[in-house]
């Protein structure tokens, strides 16, 4: 799954507009990202990705781009 | 989480926290049905300990909502690490005909009103609404999770607020109990677009 992928997949998992972040936006600048939404990001993880994402490793999480990096990874 | 009592019998809607329904049932009493509004864990915690103290009651949720009841993931529990599964027999599809009570109490409806969660149903028991998560007065619907969908959820608000008349009583799954004739604008967030008829 390339980037672009994967911002669609968390753009679908908060409910707002495709192609409307990119790997530079901060999370802080995003209204939905709620905590609905992290636990929301948590399912998404588990579900397509298979990672298990702890509460601390979100706090972590600063643009999408950091949250890309994580899904991506190996 | 609600219920009411009549000759002995009692009947509830949800049951996130079951030690505050087995205060209320009395020793004489039975649990006799426990209608589920949507399987999301803080709404079917109780059911293991419900089962265990009362082996002939009931549960009545949608097929989708029952498929929840046995699965952490579908129901959430698992993603706040406290996975919870009931996987008995007590759990009954709601009839689409309703369900209806003894000694001429009056039938509770399942109406269908999926947006928070698919599957999700508000009862009607008379005048009374129990609509779980899928109307919270002035509270916009969760439809970021599982299952979730926001088109279904503006067709239910909408389809709730047609049905309510002025003396409903509406009994949500969470905050403060509300009068139909009540209801504003403003406690349908979603519809703020679509002012009341």
């Amino acid at each position: 799954m390339n980037t672009q992928e994967i911002i669609n997949l968390f753009e679908d998992a908060l409910e707002i507009e495709q192609n409307s972040l990119s790997e530079s936006t901060n999370l802080s600048d995003i209204p939905e990202y709620d905590s609905m939404a992290k636990l929301s990001l948590i399912i998404l993880s588990d579900d397509e990705f298979g990672k298990k994402l702890s509460g601390e490793q979100i706090r972590d999480f600063k643009t999408v781009g950091d949250i890309v990096k994580f899904l991506s990874a190996d | 989480m609600y219920a009411w009592r009549c000759d002995r019998l009692v009947w509830a809607v949800d049951a996130g926290d079951a030690s505050a329904l087995l205060d209320y049932v009395g020793w004489n009493d039975q649990l006799a049905g426990v209608f589920i509004t949507h399987a999301h864990y803080d709404h079917i915690m109780g059911l293991n300990e419900l089962a265990a103290a009362f082996p002939d009651c009931l549960f009545y949720a949608s097929d989708y909502a029952i498929a929840g009841i046995r699965s952490a993931k579908m129901n959430l529990s698992f993603y706040h690490e406290m996975p919870f599964e009931y996987h008995g027999n007590q759990c009954l599809t709601m009839p689409a005909q309703g369900v209806e009570l003894p000694n001429g109490l009056g039938v509770v409806y399942g109406l269908p009103t999926p947006g928070h969660n698919e599957g999700a149903l508000t009862f009607r028991f008379h005048q009374h609404f129990f609509t779980g998560d899928s109307f919270i007065p002035g509270i916009p619907v969760v439809t970021k999770l599982k299952s979730g969908n926001k088109q279904q959820n503006v067709e239910t608000l909408l389809a709730l607020r047609s049905s309510f008349q002025n003396d409903a009583q509406i009994h949500p799954g969470h905050g403060p109990q509300m009068m139909a004739h009540d209801l504003r604008d403003e406690h349908f967030p979603d519809l703020l677009k679509r002012p009341l008829r």
